[in-house]
């Protein structure tokens, strides 16, 4: 019985380092792949897309706050709402991140009271005509462009 | 970021974790390692200052030295003078296996921050709504009344205010600072999953443990990028982890019990689905009171007393300042009960719930498999498994991952649309502490002092 025990001891002990040394490999092996895999550590200077439009809409914000406007709404536009189409995700998805950007004014759609408006043009960087009742506050040159709402007569 | 912004986020990280190591060795008994203590200062002190933070925006550094005084002084007349008692500031000798661990945890979050550098603003819920709130609070006095026009305006405010507390101690919103506090939030959890274990397990199953958690890919991206989720797994895993400790090693000592209550009020503080983890751990607490109610009703009651601090924050941010829920919105009798008799909904959550389980954390090789053997053959202690300890802290997993469950057959978004960009991070947050009951379950080291 003893020499039962004993061998019994032995397998499991001997199968335990094998589970162990089979275990760390895994363990490490995950570490190696996150490390390696651009996907999940992109390399550095990799451009992010939130930081674009955040520095993007930097000189919007530099010319809000000189009209003195700290708070408040401000309208969004792109080339599709000017040409009266449906928005796609695309724009929302632009949108939501130039709303990040903003804060704390409120990027708004759909808002004709709001006293400025932003024009995104970033997705061709055609920018058209200035649309009629509204004045170019700012144009950076980076597809954005602020405008100020003229008063109605 | 620059070195002098390293400097003052270092000190504003230090201090709210001062704050945390006062509070948590005012409640845990002295036998506790030093290094718990130590690990557990840092969610405690996020958790605490985060609170203040929310109560008192604009003087939050006057009353945060206040209520570090106040703490200190408490901890000088317990403990006497720190200079003279080292062993309870120190965490002592620590074996090498716990070094190797501790390299691997450093490489490991250099390596997650290379992550932060390239997305200093956070993934899409990183910026959009925890990076979004933290800059509306930061950049507007008036949040309270503007936090509405930001992505679901209604989410609890932990992360957020440890964000703007940093940056109100820097001085600027530097991108990137955020990613940083997430990532040191995250990995003090990988700390306390393998020193709570190491309290009474063996060195080895702790590491490995710890390990497993360390080395789940999307866990790791996911604190990256700044996300909700894993700070709310930490301060769960924390909170369960306390339970199993009092049960376990401090029956007399109900501080244990008033510091999971306030690691579970933390996480109610950090996510919505942190309130249903106030409710699971609550119930998995009072069902002993069909045996031994009084006993049951007085280890609540401390259990309560620290929870009542962040409950109380919840509650007043619910009533004051966050709008509706946007899953409450617009719902109708007739549309909830139509959602609770469609079977067929019930079986794609089912699928979901088993297809998930084996992806959600992003594997090349899933660990699973390996760690059941390694525990199998180091013993399982089949009495553990009957224990308080481990039934209260499954039961409380079971209510929440049951709890997960009813919110998607009740959901009103698309139902394939809410698991597949959900499931996967519910799953999250009660992934450190499966790994925790799982090394519990194994055979105990008797502890020297005992």
């Amino acid at each position: 019985m003893a020499g039962y025990s004993t061998v019994r001891t032995a397998t499991i002990g001997g199968l335990r380092s094998i589970a162990i040394a089979f275990l760390i490999w895994v363990i490490f092996y995950n570490l190696w792949e996150i490390a390696s895999d651009p996907r999940a550590i992109p390399p550095p200077g990799t451009i992010d897309d939130v930081v674009v439009r955040n520095n993007q809409f930097e000189p919007i914000v530099a010319a809000l706050f000189e009209e003195g406007y700290r708070s408040g709404r401000i309208d969004y536009m792109s080339a599709r709402t000017l040409r009266g189409e449906s928005q796609p995700i695309e724009d929302d998805h632009r949108w939501a991140k130039y709303r990040f950007a903003a804060i704390p004014l409120t990027l708004v759609r759909n808002a004709p009271d709001a006293p400025y408006v932003l024009g995104d043009f970033t997705e061709d960087g055609k920018i058209p005509p200035v649309p009629e009742g509204l004045i170019v506050v700012a144009n950076p040159e980076n597809g954005l462009v602020l405008y100020k709402r003229q008063p109605k007569p | 970021m620059s070195y002098a912004n390293l400097v003052d986020f270092t000190i504003a990280f230090a201090t709210s974790t001062l704050l945390g190591f006062f509070l948590t060795s005012l409640l845990l008994p002295p036998r506790v390692s030093a290094g718990l203590t130590w690990i557990l200062a840092v969610p405690t002190g996020i958790g605490l200052c985060s609170l203040i933070d929310f109560l008192f925006r604009r003087p939050m550094f006057t009353v945060e030295t206040i209520v570090g005084v106040v703490l200190f002084g408490l901890w000088v007349w317990r403990h006497g003078n720190p200079v003279r008692n080292l062993t309870a500031v120190t965490p002592g000798p620590i074996p090498l296996i716990g070094l190797l661990f501790a390299v691997v945890l450093v490489w490991t979050l250099v390596t997650a921050y290379g992550r932060v550098t390239v997305t200093p603003l956070g993934g899409w819920d990183g910026w959009a709504i925890w990076n979004s709130h933290a800059r509306m609070i930061y950049r507007d006095p008036k949040w309270k009344e503007h936090i509405e026009h930001t992505f679901h305006p209604d989410y609890p405010l932990l992360v957020p205010f440890m964000v703007v507390r940093m940056w109100r101690f820097i001085g600027a919103a530097v991108p990137g600072i955020s990613g940083l506090v997430s990532l040191l939030l995250t990995f003090s959890g990988f700390g306390a999953l393998a020193l709570f274990l190491a309290q009474r397990r063996s060195a080895l199953t702790s590491v490995l443990i710890a390990l497993v958690a360390l080395s789940t890919p999307l866990y790791l991206i996911f604190a990256a990028l700044q996300e909700g989720d894993t700070p709310l797994a930490v301060f769960i895993l924390c909170a369960i982890a306390l339970v199993c400790l009092y049960f376990e090693r401090a029956r007399d000592h109900f501080g244990v019990l008033a510091l999971a209550g306030f690691m579970a009020g933390c996480g109610g503080w950090t996510k919505n689905e942190g309130l249903l983890f106030i409710v699971a751990i609550s119930i998995a607490l009072l069902i002993p009171a069909f045996v031994q109610p009084r006993l049951t009703l007085r280890r609540f009651g401390a259990f309560f007393a620290g929870l009542a601090f962040p409950l109380a924050v919840i509650i007043f941010f619910k009533l004051t300042v966050a709008p509706q829920n946007d899953l409450m919105q617009n719902r109708h009798y007739e549309e909830i009960v139509g959602r609770l008799l469609d079977a067929n909904r019930y079986s794609s959550i089912s699928e979901s719930y088993v297809q998930t389980l084996w992806k959600f954390g992003g594997w090349a090789w899933h660990p699973a498999l390996p760690l059941l053997a390694v525990l199998l053959l180091s013993r399982i202690d089949w009495r553990t498994l009957r224990s308080t300890e481990w039934l209260t802290g499954a039961l409380t997993v079971f209510i929440v991952l049951a709890g997960y469950y009813w919110t998607f057959v009740l959901t009103p978004l698309d139902l394939r649309y809410h698991l597949d960009t959900a499931l996967f991070r519910l799953y999250f947050h009660v992934w450190p502490s499966v790994l925790l009951l799982a090394g519990l379950a194994t055979v105990k080291v008797d502890s020297p002092e005992e």
